[in-house]
């Protein structure tokens, strides 16, 4: 049996008039992989991660976090890292001195903040405000914080936002160096499906609250060439909705069309073929390839 | 309450407004009340009357009416304001520390920071209080000592008195993110207890007790109602404020 470093079962979260932030999440993050945590802003991303973090509760379902239940903060806590938005850093205070009141909730010695800044290259700012930092650098001071003790678990949330390409690059690099040479589980959010694929051994696809994939990057790649939707379009669309849907998972998209899931270009015409038999006048029929990229980019254009 | 926990509260609390407010006010407070003794206290001492306690006593009546709550409304919004503003409250709560523990030290360093204020406040007044009896020995300082225990049971009581409305601005500041507005709210209280000063039932307004403490303060006075009060407010306020900021969701 493979053990879970993180494990939630339909975990849920609505708060005030927005229902379903968060939706029946069942994410299942190996230990010992990278797991990228990939969808649009707006998706849902940074609510999950503050839910695993207990930063909010959760309304529904469970959070299952290196065998310790989501009461078991303070024991969870003692074992991850944690990296969210903005680093929340005290910025009237130097990056050390950050370093040094994490260290102190910790009960960690000095010795040790001078390896983690070491670890993330800080060593010449180390001792300015956090002011008057660049996003990266408060990146990293952050980061280094996230490995103040030592952890098996990293949950970073969106750990390359506001970097620069070098600076994306020594994250990343970084990244893949804790996890390979000391085997730290890492749970990142992101919206780029590049950093995903290059990153990550698992990745999960979360879109409007949902987890609409879960799986390798290699499943991830046959998802994407076999996927294949039919764009629809009839004169009367909600009987049609409801003859197509007998059979196969049938989706209205906001301008009318409808969408529906198919094993392979052929089954159209069987579409069409029934949709005519029943009367009803096929305005529109066209294959939709589901590539999951450009599926990608038309979710995040309106960030 | 935890140990770590305090010694960071305290180092976060470095270069923040909050240590020139705690050092510079008492301070300046003490400065004001020993000018006006340099210059007319003729006027204010007379004769047979113990110029220690005129001193102290005038200290502690300028500063126990609005002062001193109002210190302590604007040291709870700014204590917990570096959590706010730097988003960390997530930093925090991610630490291996449990909520309670978190609760009960911010309450803990806020008030403690409150207790130092108050006894620099009190050494203020005792210092300047002998150095006025140097520069103006003939107001006639020779003839008296000054009351130490009446003085310091004074400024305890004040302190007390204090943490009813402490704990009451703690829970608005806990979940205000506009420090405005818990400093707003917490002026007007004060002013209000100032406005109440006479009603019958305001043994019962926490923005009030410091100046009640002063007020009936006499030699013998023991623990007073409102002390009493002021402590089981404070008891069942920061319970019931746990509560529900146990429950309290970080977006």
């Amino acid at each position: 049996m493979i053990e879970n470093a993180i494990e939630t079962k339909q975990l849920s979260y609505s708060y005030g008039k927005k229902k379903n932030v968060v939706k029946d999440l069942d994410i299942k993050v190996e230990k010992g992989k990278i797991y990228s945590f990939l969808g649009p802003n707006g998706a849902g991303k940074s609510t999950t991660i503050k839910l695993l973090l207990g930063l909010l509760h959760t309304n529904q379902g469970n959070i299952n976090i290196l065998s310790y239940d989501q009461s078991e903060r303070v024991s969870i806590n003692q074992h991850i890292g944690v990296l969210v938005e903005n680093p929340g850093l005290y910025e009237h205070l130097s990056g050390k001195a950050n370093l040094e009141i994490q260290a102190d909730l910790r009960g960690i010695s000095k010795d040790r903040i001078t390896e983690v800044v070491k670890q993330v290259e800080m060593e010449k700012a180390a001792n300015a405000k956090v002011k008057t930092y660049s996003t990266g650098m408060k990146q990293r001071i952050g980061l280094a914080v996230a490995m103040l003790q030592k952890p098996d678990l990293l949950i970073l949330d969106e750990p390359t936002n506001g970097l620069d390409p070098r600076g994306i690059r020594e994250i990343r690099d970084l990244l893949i160096k804790l996890n390979q040479e000391l085997g730290i589980t890492i749970f990142l959010s992101t919206h780029l499906i590049s950093e995903a694929e290059r990153l990550s051994h698992r990745i999960g696809i979360i879109q409007q609250g949902k987890l609409v994939f879960q799986g390798s990057r290699k499943e991830l790649e046959n998802m994407k060439s076999s996927a294949v939707s039919a764009w629809i379009n009839t004169d009367d669309n909600e009987k049609a909705a409801e003859i197509l849907g007998k059979n196969n998972q049938v989706e209205k998209h906001e301008d009318g069309y409808l969408l529906i899931d198919c094993t392979d270009e052929k089954q159209i015409a069987d579409f069409t073929r029934t949709l005519v038999h029943e009367n009803l006048n096929v305005y529109h029929a066209s294959v939709y390839q589901a590539d999951l990229e450009e599926m990608f980019l038309n979710l995040t254009k309106d960030e | 309450m935890n140990k770590n926990i305090i010694a960071t509260e305290f180092k976060k609390i470095k270069h923040t407004p909050v240590i020139w407010i705690s050092i510079l006010a008492p301070l300046i407070l003490a400065l004001m009340v020993f000018l006006i003794f340099l210059f007319q206290g003729d006027t204010l001492i007379r004769q047979g009357m113990n110029p220690y306690d005129v001193f102290l006593r005038m200290g502690w009546n300028n500063s126990a009416f609005f002062l001193i709550p109002l210190f302590v409304v604007i040291l709870n919004s700014l204590i917990i304001n570096i959590e706010h503003s730097n988003g960390g409250w997530k930093m925090l709560l991610t630490a291996p520390v449990s909520r309670l523990n978190i609760y009960l030290s911010k309450w803990g360093v806020i008030n403690l920071w409150s207790l130092i204020t108050h006894a620099l406040f009190a050494l203020f007044l005792l210092i300047l209080v002998n150095v006025l009896s140097w520069v103006k020995p003939g107001l006639g300082f020779a003839d008296f000592s000054p009351d130490l225990q009446s003085f310091f049971w004074l400024s305890l009581k004040i302190f007390f008195a204090t943490l009813a409305l402490s704990t009451i601005q703690y829970q608005l500041a806990l979940w205000m993110k506009n420090n405005f507005k818990s400093i707003g709210i917490g002026l007007m209280a004060v002013i209000a207890g100032l406005i109440l000063s006479n009603w019958e039932h305001i043994d019962y307004f926490p923005y009030a007790y410091t100046g009640l403490s002063f007020n009936n303060f006499t030699n013998d006075t023991g623990i007073l109602l409102h002390e009493y009060l002021s402590l089981a407010y404070t008891a069942v306020i920061l319970t019931v404020g746990w509560f529900l900021w146990k429950r309290k969701q970080f977006k």
